[in-house]
């Protein structure tokens, strides 16, 4: 039977590649937005490894953008925190460069066995595990006990550990290639520390759960000694219940603190808000056009398919005359297009299994492009087989004695 | 015989209603994502209040400051725009102006976000924002460092209700402004002139900037006719080059250019990137067509049939193969206009929904003369696609075979 249908299909060859590209566009449309949709939806429901609720983010301006801070702005710096420590509606405060939802991100690399492995991170002070309340899973917080070593101790997540050192465990242990090589024209006078895995954790979303999971690493920075900078921003952590109005109190108390900055203050909830508005707005437009074309792509085939089915009204009269049921002619339709949609698919596959096996898109993880894969393959044989209906039903009807008088 | 044409395409679409419906309701969505997504584009880049000047201005945008090893890449600063934007030949007036920076007020009991902007007197003369109450702030002002803002109607609203402004304070960032114009809301995708509030430019807080050479200024500089755009580009070049760097062996990058040649070095075009910029645009534009354009093919194809006898009878009476592509493609193309139009209307219900909800600030996205011619020469371009090879593949016909019934 299957012989005869991809006979068939053979002879139509021509309408049936037209058929074919269609199908084989609408499989990446539906691939592309279920991948997507797939990878967001995970992402947002992957841990995050910290607390928002009753977060502030403090967006430091100071106008210094040397390279390293000289010591009167660091010496500001360290009133601004003791200064925001001081009020009592705020449990603790530290510094920090990035801070989740706020669209800045900083990222870096290192070649571990001849491959880029990149990663994002952020400076940040003691006392952020204690205000973004994060969970160490293995070794310690970065802390005081720091103070004058020979490297920036970081604490990194579990899948960077991972990337970085495969099973061995990573405490202890200097990111690959640190330090850089000093390069010629560099003065050797200051060579800059390596960084040093001091703890794991299981999960650090940095930049939010609207983004793609991937690996963080959070590097200790403090307010003292060389190649420092002035922190461009501040986390804070209010007691349960303080009011929105507190947020003045800060921005009075950090202005009367450093004159010459300036400073914002926004709500971590509020900042997560705006992200996920940002994220998921594109998204619903994107599968909203997407919708409408697979729903355009559906009634195309099904005119398709009612012509074809007038134009071979003789030959399903033939395989009634000859015994057929009309459940099997109605099968049929379905098969044929099903022969087409297959070839479509694996055409399909072929070409976006190029972008894991060139590593074109990072954020696409395995797990995702399966799935996304799964449900565009999935959804295609649905839209196809419904196609076919209203013409199969058609079929369906074709008596032999009418067929065979049909002219 | 075009009269009959028509009377032939009018009979052929009435005949089934699913078909022309399908036809028309594929063309009217591509039509409505593709105007839609022009119509944004002109909101942004075209040439239209505050940017009225726009086809004879050019801006600076980003500078970069490359040594050995580093390179630091920004929005221009103070200290280099000042060195190099004044009194340049042809150059009809200049203004610097800061980005737009997020802040916040608390003086209505309740937080009030919105942006700031730190401009030169001269940003009033270079934009035409149409004051509804008061008016810009000058010369004396800036010198002085005067506590002044403009503010647009929406913040003036939200900060003093219908109440008149002019007279009234605003406190942010720390200080006091007396406000002394309100201006018509700038929509936000105009990112050089938008804002919520605008202040002079020597209030910020202490004088970092004015050493910046990477910092957070753009400036904006409008040349007599567009003859003297070229030179104002080749003096702002040689200028650059003689501004003093900070250390021996650095370099500094920075252009005078257009809007759209800034967008395109952001995407890593070079020089000429515009042109590259547009095929790319157009490219995507055919690629988003070819799914519903092969959908019609597909269709047309498919209903060859019902026409065999119609081209048969044609060709036996002489009818050349080209008359009858002509014919058809004309058919589709009108089908195509028709859908066009169709989907010109649904874009306005769309564009509605955009202005009136606050997806993006402040738009007024509308259909103006270059939108809709580009949406009629999208749906011509769409009609020819989907036309042409079913028109080719119909004229091949042979009349006997035609006048048989097709097979």
């Amino acid at each position: 039977m299957l012989r005869h249908l991809l006979k068939l299909s053979w002879h139509r060859k021509r309408a049936n590649a037209l058929v074919g590209l269609e199908i084989l566009i609408s499989f990446l449309v539906l691939f592309a937005v279920s991948a997507l949709g797939i990878s967001t939806a995970r992402g947002m429901r992957a841990p995050l490894g910290y607390q928002y609720r009753d977060v502030l983010r403090v967006a430091i301006e100071s106008h210094m953008r040397d390279e390293s801070a000289s010591a009167d702005e660091l010496e500001t710096a360290r009133q601004l925190l003791r200064a925001v420590q001081a009020l009592p509606e705020v449990e603790t405060a530290a510094t920090a460069e990035i801070v989740p939802y706020t669209s800045m991100q900083a990222r870096d690399g290192r070649a571990v066995n001849g491959r880029m492995q990149m990663f994002g991170y952020s400076d940040v002070g003691d006392a952020f595990q204690d205000v973004m309340q994060i969970e160490i899973a293995r070794g310690r917080w970065f802390s005081r006990e720091d103070d004058g070593a020979a490297y920036r101790p970081a604490v990194i997540t579990a899948d960077l550990g991972r990337a970085f050192f495969g099973d061995a465990d990573p405490i202890g242990r200097n990111f690959p290639e640190d330090p850089p090589l000093p390069s010629p024209g560099q003065p050797a006078a200051a060579p800059i520390p390596p960084t040093r895995v001091v703890g794991v954790m299981d999960a650090y979303r940095g930049e939010g759960e609207f983004t793609p999971v991937g690996p963080y690493a959070l590097v200790r920075s403090t307010l003292s000694g060389p190649r420092q900078q002035v922190p461009r921003g501040m986390v804070v952590r209010v007691r349960p219940g303080t009011p929105q109005s507190f947020e003045e109190t800060l921005v009075k108390t950090l202005e009367g603190a450093a004159h010459d900055w300036s400073f914002t203050v926004e709500a971590l909830p509020e900042l997560r808000e705006a992200a996920r508005k940002r994220t998921l707005t594109p998204l619903a437009v994107l599968s909203l056009v997407a919708a409408f074309l697979m729903l355009m792509v559906g009634l195309g085939l099904t005119g398709v398919l009612w012509q074809n089915v007038t134009k071979r009204t003789k030959e399903f009269g033939l395989r009634r005359a000859a015994g057929a049921t009309s459940r099997q002619i109605s099968m049929q339709i379905v098969a044929e297009m099903w022969i087409v949609t297959t070839l479509a698919v694996l055409l399909g596959a072929a070409v976006v299994l190029q972008l894991p096996l060139l590593s074109l898109v990072s954020w696409l993880t395995p797990g995702s492009f399966a799935v996304g894969l799964g449900v565009a393959v999935g959804s295609l044989y649905g839209l196809t087989a419904a196609c076919s209906l209203y013409p199969g039903w058609l079929a369906m009807r074709v008596t032999p004695s009418d067929a065979l008088r049909y002219e | 015989m075009l009269a009959h044409t028509l009377k032939t395409a009018l009979k052929v679409f009435l005949r089934r209603k699913f078909f022309t419906g399908v036809n028309l309701f594929g063309t009217a969505l591509t039509l409505l994502v593709l105007v839609v997504a022009t119509a944004l584009l002109e909101h942004t880049i075209g040439p239209h209040a505050p940017e009225l000047n726009g086809d004879r201005s050019l801006g600076v945008f980003n500078a970069k400051l490359r040594g050995d090893h580093y390179a630091t890449n920004g929005p221009p600063g103070w200290k280099l725009l000042d060195l190099t934007v004044h009194g340049l030949p042809g150059a009809e007036r200049v203004s610097i102006h800061s980005g737009f920076a997020p802040v916040a007020t608390y003086q209505t009991g309740r937080k009030v976000d919105f942006y700031l902007k730190r401009t030169d007197a001269e940003f009033f003369r270079v934009f035409a924002l149409r004051f509804l109450e008061g008016g810009p702030f000058g010369e004396e002002e800036v010198k002085t460092g005067a506590r002044v803002a403009v503010l647009n109607a929406s913040t003036k609203s939200k900060l003093f209700g219908a109440d008149p402004a002019v007279g009234r304070t605003v406190e942010t960032d720390g200080q006091r402004f007396r406000v002394v114009g309100v201006v018509e809301d700038v929509p936000s995708l105009r990112l050089t002139v938008f804002s919520d509030v605008w202040v002079p430019v020597t209030t910020a807080r202490g004088d970092g900037y004015k050493q910046e050479l990477i910092g957070s200024f753009l400036a904006t500089i409008v040349g007599r006719t567009r003859a003297d755009l070229p030179g104002i580009r080749e003096e702002f070049r040689r200028r650059v080059a003689a501004v003093p760097l900070p250390k021996p062996g650095e370099r500094l990058e920075c252009a005078a250019e257009t809007y759209v040649e800034a967008v395109a070095r952001e995407f890593g075009f070079d020089e000429n990137g515009t042109l590259a910029m547009t095929a790319i645009a157009l490219a995507l534009a055919l690629l988003f067509m070819a799914l519903p354009a092969i959908n019609l093919v597909n269709l047309n194809v498919s209903r060859m049939l019902e026409r065999a006898s119609e081209i048969g009878v044609r060709k036996s009476f002489g009818a050349t193969s080209r008359r009858l592509v002509g014919q058809f493609v004309l058919e589709n193309v009108l089908l195509s206009l028709t859908g066009g139009m169709l989907g010109l209307l649904a874009s306005l219900a769309v564009l509605a929904v955009i202005n009136a909800n606050d997806f993006i600030p402040y738009a007024k996205v509308g259909l103006n003369l270059p939108v809709f011619a580009a949406g009629l020469g999208f749906a011509l371009v769409f009609g020819v696609l989907s036309g042409a090879y079913p028109a080719f593949h119909m004229s091949r016909l042979h009349p006997v075979t035609a006048l048989r019934g097709g097979n």
